[in-house]
């Protein structure tokens, strides 16, 4: 018996290419390389074919598209989550620490917002103050009570109500 | 004079076909995405990242449908624009040491089956189906180029001539290749004790 086929005769035999006489007549008649051809069809048709069936199974599925960044990335959904709760935890943290800080902000902006009363107050006054330099001290007969509360709203907002 | 006219004709006839097919991304990827998604999740070993690349495949086809020069079937195209993404995909996942492979290759032989056969015993197919996973962990040893010209060979039945165009390699290189990944898979399913 002749020595076996060489690796590239045993390429030639897996592309499909002519084979020489010799080649033929050891093919005919040596086992082992019979059936490590065999074998290794064997394997390569069925890798083809799972891998096929399966390829059929998953092309029908929904498309599931990862994002380009995902795929650049590598970073996945799971690690996207991840750094999304990591965020709000930090978030959360600085919220709390800054809590109290945040509360009295909160308040001195509600105490210097003047109310609706306040703001109608203001305005009979700005009303009043007009009538007076228009046509004089006490034209509208009202203006003192008005004044009055006008004074006290300025007295809350720090200014002065200077009365002619 | 006739049958040059006739052949003119057929050839218009077929470029009209192949453009409309272009032109139709649902009809593309009905007929194409299952053999693309088996070559590039072999190819990459993940068949996460393989569908996100098939889809970078379709889109990218569609878009450069005008340059489809009538030189080579669709098929063999698309395979050209998968081989060139996986590339730059594997070119990529070089410097990302922290990626976390998802279903691997050897993953998908032991979930995919056999379509039913009354030719094949259960014996037979559980042999079948332990070569093929050889077959698969024998080509995650491979190189990228030694992997990608076994594929398109042996999976997707192309010509060396073929090969070489999609890749961009001389012929006497995609035979090296292929010499390597058949040595090597030999090896792993065939029990090569000689050589």
């Amino acid at each position: 018996m002749a020595e076996h086929l060489t690796d590239e005769q045993m390429l030639d035999v897996f592309l499909g290419e002519t084979l020489d006489q010799n080649t033929m007549a050891h093919l005919a008649d040596c086992a082992i390389c019979k059936s490590e051809i065999a074998a290794t069809k064997s394997g390569l048709e069925g890798f083809n074919e799972l891998g096929a069936n399966w390829a059929e199974t998953e092309a029908v599925r929904k498309i599931r598209v990862r994002s380009r960044f995902a795929l650049r990335t590598g970073i996945g959904a799971g690690t996207a989550w991840s750094m999304t709760a990591l965020t709000a935890a930090a978030l959360i943290v600085f919220v709390v620490s800054q809590w109290g800080h945040l509360q009295t902000r909160l308040v001195n902006a509600n105490r210097d917002q003047p109310t609706t009363a306040e703001i109608q107050r203001d305005n009979q006054w700005m009303a009043a103050m007009d009538r007076d330099l228009r046509y004089g001290p006490d034209s509208a007969g009202y203006p003192t009570a008005v004044l009055q509360s006008a004074r006290t709203s300025a007295k809350r907002h720090g200014t002065k109500v200077v009365s002619n | 004079m006739q049958t040059e006219l006739f052949v003119d004709m057929i050839g218009v006839q077929r470029q009209e076909v192949v453009i409309s097919e272009l032109d139709d991304i649902d009809t593309l990827v009905r007929t194409y995405r299952a053999r693309l998604l088996r070559f590039v999740t072999f190819s990459v070993g993940d068949a996460d990242v393989a569908a996100s690349i098939v889809q970078d495949c379709f889109l990218k086809a569609h878009n450069s449908r005008e340059q489809f020069r009538y030189e080579c079937s669709i098929s063999t195209w698309l395979t050209t624009i998968a081989v060139n993404l996986v590339r730059d995909h594997q070119r990529v996942q070089k410097f990302q040491f922290w990626r976390k492979v998802g279903k691997t290759a050897v993953d998908v032989m032991d979930v995919a089956s056999f379509l039913p056969s009354s030719e094949r015993s259960p014996e037979v197919q559980l042999i079948s189906r332990e070569r093929a996973k050889a077959v698969a962990a024998a080509l995650e040893t491979l190189s990228e180029r030694q992997r990608t010209v076994f594929l398109l060979r042996f999976s997707e039945e192309m010509e060396l001539p073929e090969i070489a165009r999609a890749t961009g390699m001389p012929i006497n290189t995609v035979r090296t290749h292929m010499h390597r990944a058949l040595k090597a898979v030999r090896a792993r399913v065939g029990g090569n004790a000689h050589g």
